[in-house]
């Protein structure tokens, strides 16, 4: 199922605490400002709510941008 | 369950797993039946009134489910709360009850809860886990004080992280635990727990109840 893109940075953006408009498609979450396991369990659980879909770990760890979680994302999303 | 099996213990395994249960099973010695299997989704009240009309009268049980949704709390909604809370102490609690009020529990039997380090120490994204799980060691104690008469004893087991499918399953966790220094005895196993498990079981912890015995490889005794 496709995603919108802009909204799913927009979702990345407020899951990660981060300023509105502030995280891209070509964003390195990894390098985000205080990015940090609960960072990445907040955006992990705001994805599944979101779009129904359950990232495991090996997933995030074969990817380095937000582009690349929303292709993950799409590729499993339920709603 | 190879435990038990090991000890001399005749096993009745539960879940809704039905494939994955008879594969357990399954690796027993054949002819020794000594591992038999109810099929119930623990979950419904029909899975557990059938469990507690099918079950046999037990010598001892041990409640070990859990579900390790890990969300951090700024993000723990009403729903997410409860699922997590459903999926792990409703799912050890209401089966124990069922059974008990169907009086399958025998007298000087022992119940063995599995709870977790998560339940006293403080690990992100595991407020609902660990909360359900501190909740099974209050819940264990005062089980201990309402059937002391009978004899029945209550204890909690409390592992830290072990390595299963589920710890797999948490982001960078997996494959760190392999140099984690708070494990001051390195990385644990299913065995490791099982057997401590299999001790609260049996007669050898016949003064023991109403306590938690953490098996975590001195985690939560470490300062590293």
């Amino acid at each position: 199922m496709s995603i919108d893109v802009s909204e799913f940075c927009v979702m990345f953006a407020e899951a990660a605490e981060q300023p509105d408009g502030s995280i891209t498609v070509a964003t390195i979450f990894r390098e985000i400002d205080g990015w940090d396991s609960v960072t990445l369990l907040g955006v992990l659980a705001a994805i599944d709510d979101r779009y129904g879909a359950s990232l495991s770990a090996s997933d995030i760890e074969s990817v380095s941008s937000v582009g690349e979680v929303a292709e993950l994302v799409s590729t499993r999303a339920s709603r | 369950m190879d435990a038990a099996v090991g000890a001399g213990a005749t096993v009745l395994a539960t879940g809704r797993d039905g494939i994955r249960l008879q594969a357990v099973a399954a690796r027993q010695l054949p002819g020794r039946v000594r591992v038999q299997t109810i099929i119930a989704d623990l979950s419904q009240d029909e899975g557990r009134a059938r469990l507690a009309e099918e079950c046999p009268i037990l010598d001892g049980i041990v409640l070990a489910a859990g579900r390790l949704d890990l969300r951090p709390i700024r993000m723990l909604d009403r729903d997410a709360l409860h699922r997590s809370m459903s999926g792990t102490l409703d799912i050890m609690l209401l089966p124990l009850q069922a059974l008990m009020s169907a009086r399958k529990i025998a007298d000087s039997g022992s119940v063995v809860w599995v709870g977790s380090v998560a339940g006293s120490i403080g690990a992100a994204g595991h407020g609902a886990y660990g909360g359900a799980k501190a909740a099974v060691e209050a819940i264990s104690r005062t089980l201990a004080v309402e059937v002391c008469a009978r004899g029945i004893r209550s204890n909690v087991v409390c592992p830290a992280e072990v390595d299963t499918p589920m710890l797999r399953s948490v982001p960078e966790r997996g494959s760190a635990l392999q140099h984690d220094r708070r494990y001051l005895l390195g990385p644990g196993r299913p065995a490791d727990v099982a057997a401590s498990i299999v001790f609260l079981l049996s007669d050898a912890a016949r003064w023991i109840t109403g306590t938690t015995l953490c098996v975590d490889g001195g985690f939560t005794a470490s300062r590293r």
